[in-house]
């Protein structure tokens, strides 16, 4: 399942991941607001997003992920609105029988994740400034 | 026929608005792009817009139907 919160509203009720029996890995990725962005002091960071979209366009995502990589289970969420420096933005666990498919499956499903999901992005650096940030290459 | 935009980040702030319903003649999802621009001088290169109607995402040649909604879609950032 994929899940999109705004602010932290729903974040604490996201549980811990509750492994099935059948899972020998567990990979985790936290997608984490940092101070900096190409030498600049970032202060924090809007997130824009349409909701039921990004929400529709993740577990496609995972689904896909479900069909191309021997994992057996992939859940996640990601946030909207004002984020400080050190909180996540974006978490995915990726269970599998073995670490290889979970490492392999957690990264595509983070790309797709960052090319597709309806989410936008404003830093805003401690000069005051700030801007509409476009994905990196 | 009818059809509503829906406005974010960048495009949003350009326009004030957040959703817009308007009455157009049969075009494709680029062509109202394009006539969009024009109005609000969004001032982003063209091809880096992509496309979604109800929520999916489609080809930039796709069509219009009547109460169609849809998303002109910026460079995205999420992560």
């Amino acid at each position: 399942m994929f899940y999109v919160f705004k602010d932290d509203k729903g974040v604490e009720s996201f549980l811990s991941p509750n492994l099935l029996p059948e899972s020998g890995a567990l990979v985790e990725f936290h997608g984490v607001v940092r101070n900096h962005d190409e030498g600049k002091a970032v202060k924090g960071l809007l997130y824009e997003a349409h909701e039921s979209m990004a929400i529709k366009e993740g577990e496609k995502i995972f689904q896909e992920a479900l069909t191309k990589f021997k994992i057996n289970a992939i859940y996640g969420w990601h946030r909207y609105g004002y984020l400080k420096i050190g909180e996540s933005a974006v978490k995915v666990f990726v269970e599998a029988s073995h670490r290889k498919e979970a490492f392999e499956a957690c990264m595509y499903a983070m790309d797709e994740i960052k090319k597709r999901l309806p989410i936008w992005k404003k830093e805003e650096y401690l000069d005051g400034e700030n801007h509409w940030i476009a994905p990196k290459k | 026929m009818k059809v509503s935009i829906l406005y974010f980040a960048q495009l949003r702030e350009k326009t004030g608005l957040s959703k817009e319903v308007l009455e157009i003649d049969p075009c494709s999802v680029e062509d109202l792009y394009i006539a969009m621009d024009k109005k609000y001088d969004f001032q982003m290169e063209t091809s880096l817009i992509k496309y979604a109607i109800n929520e999916n995402y489609v080809e930039k040649t796709t069509f219009l139907k009547d109460g169609d909604e849809v998303i002109f879609i910026t460079p995205v950032a999420g992560g």
